[in-house]
């Protein structure tokens, strides 16, 4: 379970995140949207203990997140970055291996179990076929699926996952999608996933958090918030030009 | 040998181990080569006692010393690499180096005798350490931004004194401490040899069980967390045991350069990313590389009208610089 109460956050004196509070179950599939600048990022950021000096509370398992071990954090919660910059000529195998890392000791190599989960995920994400080459061979949309294949084969309860559909083609967005839902249903895969695309968030999340300027706005399940109003309020736009279908959807509620 | 899509211990046992006989084979030969060529069984046999003397005080902790830099330098150059996620970093970035060298020269300046320069030069490598470390840190935290503009703005501080030094003594002295900037191995005893390789052999060991981490620190702060590694303790890890190579190795042998560039580079561009094989093939290729300019050195000065000997710096720079640009193009 994922909780944060009254968490703020500040870079320079700027505030970034402003008194969010919520709470997210076990096995929920939640997406997070708002618009550019509105929080969502340092928000991952601070679930995945990577930024520590917040203000209120973040916790997992009601355990503060800030005073997680990297390791023990990391074997429960994987997180899928918006993008990665790789230095060095690394594989994909490689990369996807290094999820591997938080079971591993100091200096070992990878083992054949390590391997069979790296590729397990490498075909769910299908990336398997470029295993060999080096991450700066690949298009955008490709790297991101190395990503998501790292988190998935670090086996994690908890899935985070930052604008993971941003360089996908159709295709590969809709395949996404379907294997999170996937893995949400069978594996009961926790999942915070940040979504731009208003028809993607309609139909994958069962719930959704809206921010605003580093408030959460509106909280609740999917077809409730998506409405024109709310959408209104949030993004400034108007839904129906987003998504066609929307008044069925507005109806139900 | 075809580059497998991940290292497997077999494929990094295969590696390491040909590149080490690779390693003891070259440092053999080169010992004995010279020039003047010296016979080993002159040596067993010790019939020429000029043999023995030449080989213990002058050729082997040469050779050895020209090794042990070589290695260490492509050791810290990849560590400073995977800190900074560059790599174009070098063992000299982050400004240790010219904490080193303006104590050295300072020590110089002041007339002090070679083991005392070398001393003062590697307490201001620890100096600077410690100073580059203060300034660096935001929040408990290394970000590779802050300790890379420390670094270079310590470096420009550093060599401003050098220059200024430079230009308030004598001619004598102005040229030993150009040698010195520009690197060389001359006149090292066994002994010394014997301490600068425990130093490097002590940041060695503990980067060598880095070198997993190493991957993953490569790809950013943030990504390390969620990797299940302390960024904050991992980086100051590196940081601090890479430095303590680099301020070792500046104060005995001075600033070689494109050693810890170079050989990283090129070991990369065979073997590929993964600092668990990078790292040891660079100590061993450093180790070489370094061997092989300063026998080039030694050969230059002596069947050449060299009025001096050649520093070996001159010779890593010459042969580096020209095959970077060639491998750097070629991998384009």
């Amino acid at each position: 379970m994922l909780q944060t109460n009254n968490l703020s956050y500040f870079i320079n004196g700027r505030r970034i995140l402003d008194h969010v509070s919520f709470q997210i179950n076990s096995g929920e599939f939640v997406g997070l949207m708002g618009p550019n600048g509105s929080g969502k990022t340092t928000l991952i950021k601070i679930l995945s203990g990577a930024i520590r000096n917040y203000e209120g509370s973040a916790t997992l398992h009601l355990l503060h997140i800030n005073r997680l071990k990297p390791r023990g954090l990391s074997q429960t919660l994987a997180v899928v970055p918006q993008e990665a910059h790789f230095a060095f000529p690394f594989t994909c195998l490689e990369v996807v291996l290094m999820g591997r890392h938080p079971f591993q000791k100091s200096f070992s190599f990878d083992s054949e179990s390590d391997t069979q989960i790296a590729k397990r995920a490498m075909q769910k994400t299908d990336c398997w076929q470029f295993a060999d080459r080096t991450l700066q061979t690949l298009s955008g949309g490709e790297k991101q699926r190395v990503l998501l294949a790292r988190a998935l084969s670090q086996k994690p309860k908890i899935l985070l996952l930052d604008e993971p559909a941003s360089h996908l083609d159709l295709k590969h967005q809709e395949a996404l999608f379907g294997l999170l839902t996937e893995l949400h249903q069978s594996e009961r895969l926790t999942i915070l996933c940040v979504i731009h695309d208003l028809k993607s968030a309609s139909e994958y999340p069962e719930r959704l958090l809206l921010l605003r300027e580093g408030r959460l706005a509106i909280q609740g399940v999917t077809r409730e918030v998506l409405t024109e109003e709310n959408i209104r309020q949030v993004f400034d736009v108007s839904m129906k030009k987003y998504v066609p279908d929307t008044r069925r959807m507005v109806d139900a509620s | 040998m075809k580059r497998p899509a991940a290292l497997s211990f077999d494929y990094w046992f295969k590696v390491v181990g040909v590149g080490f006989c690779f390693f003891c084979i070259v440092l053999f030969l080169l010992a004995f080569i010279g020039p003047p060529f010296i016979s080993p069984f002159d040596l067993i046999s010790s019939k020429d006692p000029l043999a023995g003397d030449l080989f213990f005080k002058a050729r082997l902790p040469r050779v050895l010393f020209a090794f042990v830099v070589g290695g260490a330098l492509s050791a810290s150059g990849v560590a400073f690499q995977s800190l900074l996620r560059n790599p174009l970093a070098d063992p000299y970035t982050l400004g240790v180096s010219g904490g080193a060298a303006l104590g050295g020269v300072a020590a110089m300046a002041l007339g002090f005798s070679f083991p005392m320069v070398t001393l003062v030069a590697f307490t201001g490598a620890l100096v600077s350490l410690l100073l580059i470390y203060r300034l660096a840190q935001v929040n408990g935290r290394l970000p590779s931004a802050s300790l890379l503009l420390t670094g270079v703005m310590f470096n420009a501080f550093a060599f401003a004194l050098i220059l200024l030094i430079n230009s308030l003594i004598s001619f004598g002295q102005a040229h030993q401490i150009l040698f010195f900037l520009i690197g060389s191995l001359e006149a090292v005893s066994l002994n010394e040899v014997l301490w600068v390789s425990l130093l490097v052999a002590g940041g060695l060991f503990i980067l060598f069980f880095q070198s997993s981490h190493m991957n993953i620190v490569s790809l950013g702060e943030e990504t390390t967390h969620s990797l299940g590694i302390s960024a904050e303790i991992h980086r100051k890890i590196i940081f601090i045991s890479a430095s303590v190579i680099v301020g070792a190795t500046v104060a005995y042998a001075g600033l070689i350069g494109f050693v810890g560039l170079f050989v990283p580079h090129f070991v990369r561009l065979i073997f590929g990313g993964d600092h668990r094989l990078t790292f040891p093939l660079s100590v061993i290729g450093g180790g070489i590389f370094l061997g092989l300019s300063d026998f080039l050195s030694h050969l230059l000065f002596w069947s050449g009208d060299l009025q001096t000997q050649l520093p070996v710096g001159v010779i890593t720079a010459l042969i580096g610089g020209p095959f970077f640009i060639y491998l750097m193009k070629r991998s384009l």
